[in-house]
């Protein structure tokens, strides 16, 4: 499989051409290029808009949160250090806690089914987002399967809804102690399937 | 508790904030340790990214047309000619570069100078030395104030003067506090603090440690001097964090946050 394998070094070497462009594009944003910022725009905007939209399910307010993330970019951009996170991962995670916020101020919570959530389909045949990330992904989700159901479905609940531990228990219709004491010990036991 | 399991505690409190499990002073206390421990904030950012996975299953979707003009033409409103944009930056500024307390002085030299030439030197001097006392920190300068002529040779007053940024998680300064110990009194200027139908915002100073106690409500757009009694100036010795909850229309019944903790600070000498 000569092919695939050198198919798969070119996917990684743009992947890592892609981290590179935009850990100098938000290094000259941070020196206060517009230009830069537009750079990371285009570079972004789909996936993080796609982040605002999973979590806020609302165009509108998917669209406000998508504004608020760029112009928080622009202030901050001299706060990341390519040494701890990816940017991708730097910026996904600002999309997810400006639009979890805006959730959160709007004081009301949809239903929450915890053994839903559980049951979200992946999407690990669907590859579109490169190798590397790929790989992650299929990593992470290898990993929720070998939790329990509701751990991996409480984990899931918090990562797209925001929802804190008494906000889980009241889903599950839990004591807060046990839920808190089921998501630690899924936590503890992603960690070691991460790590291996 | 072995070193193993301190270990596997602190990952964990890591992992929680990082998920956003948390909430009321669990929040507080992680936030704090976040910002005042790298180690934890390693640990964070580790698990950032090892949930980053979950981004991955999130398909792109391109936003409306128009949003880059919305984003440019809020960039345009940020970028600092706006007083209060300009106070949230050099708050900013203090906490890290001493190059912030030069161009403070600069421009109350220019302030002062443009209203009396004759001052002009003093506040010069008192620039290069770094050791010019702040002023009182209300959002912009009223043009009322006639700078008090200066008895020579006057060493600046010392005056335990301590100063917090309140920002969400990566998120711009919302308000700023700044806290006067020999005068009692805390003094409130938000920034991009906006209102939230429903919602009262309720400031709070967090010792290092006990409860949150309440300092009232604060409005988006109006500074506020809150005069602390000495019952809670207690509160604000060592190292204090203020934070605005945004709880429901009337505040907190309880009196403790009840609500969501939407930005915080801790009060560092300025």
């Amino acid at each position: 499989m000569v092919g695939a394998a050198s198919s798969a070094a070119v996917d990684r070497t743009s992947a890592d051409n892609d981290r590179l462009a935009l850990v100098r594009a938000l290094s000259s944003v941070a020196g206060g290029s517009e230009a830069a910022l537009r750079d990371v725009y285009s570079r972004t905007s789909a996936k993080l808009y796609g982040i605002c939209l999973r979590i806020l399910s609302d165009r509108q307010e998917a669209e406000d949160a998508l504004q608020d993330i760029f112009l928080t970019i622009w202030k901050r951009a001299g706060s990341y250090d390519a040494a701890r996170a990816s940017p991708v991962t730097w910026l996904a995670t600002i999309a997810r806690n400006r639009s979890i916020d805006r959730l959160r101020a709007r004081g009301s919570r949809p239903f929450v089914n915890l053994d839903a959530a559980a049951d979200v389909p992946d999407a690990r045949a669907d590859a579109v987002a490169g190798i590397e990330a790929a790989q992650d992904r299929d990593r992470l989700m290898n990993c929720l399967d070998t939790l329990e159901a509701r751990q991996a479905g409480a984990i899931r609940a918090s990562f797209f809804q925001g929802l804190t531990y008494s906000e889980l228990a009241e889903a599950g219709a839990v004591p807060l102690g046990t839920m808190k004491s089921w998501v630690r010990r899924g936590l503890l036991r992603l960690k070691a399937c991460l790590s291996e | 508790m072995t070193k193993r399991d301190d270990d596997d505690e602190d990952e964990l409190f890591a992992a929680e904030l990082a998920l956003r499990l948390l909430d009321g002073e669990a929040l507080l206390a992680a936030r704090a340790r976040q910002s005042a421990d790298p180690a934890f904030a390693a640990h964070v950012s580790v698990w950032q990214e090892r949930l980053a996975g979950f981004f991955d299953e999130v398909e792109p979707v391109e936003p409306g047309d128009g949003l880059w003009e919305r984003v440019a033409s809020a960039i345009e409103r940020y970028n600092p000619s706006e007083t209060v944009v300009v106070l949230t930056r050099r708050v900013g500024l203090w906490r890290g570069a001493a190059a912030a307390m030069t161009a403070l002085a600069a421009s109350l030299a220019l302030f002062i100078g443009l209203r009396d030439p004759t001052t002009i030197k003093e506040t010069q001097i008192v620039s290069r030395t770094r050791t010019v006392p702040i002023p009182t920190p209300v959002p912009v300068p009223t043009p009322t104030i006639t700078p008090a002529p200066v008895p020579e040779p006057t060493p600046p007053v010392s005056r335990d003067l301590r100063v917090a940024a309140l920002t969400p998680d990566d998120a711009p300064t919302m308000a700023v506090v700044s806290y006067d110990e020999a005068g009692r009194s805390l003094i409130f200027t938000p920034a991009t603090l906006t209102p939230v139908a429903g919602h009262s915002h309720q400031l709070w100073v967090v010792p290092a440690s006990g409860n949150p106690r309440s300092l009232g409500l604060v409005t988006p757009g109006a500074a506020r001097r809150i005069a602390i009694v000495d019952n809670l100036a207690t509160l604000f010795r060592g190292e204090a964090t203020v934070a605005i909850s945004a709880e429901r229309t009337g505040g907190s019944r309880s009196g403790l946050p009840e609500g969501p903790i939407v930005a915080k600070g801790t009060l560092r000498p300025v």
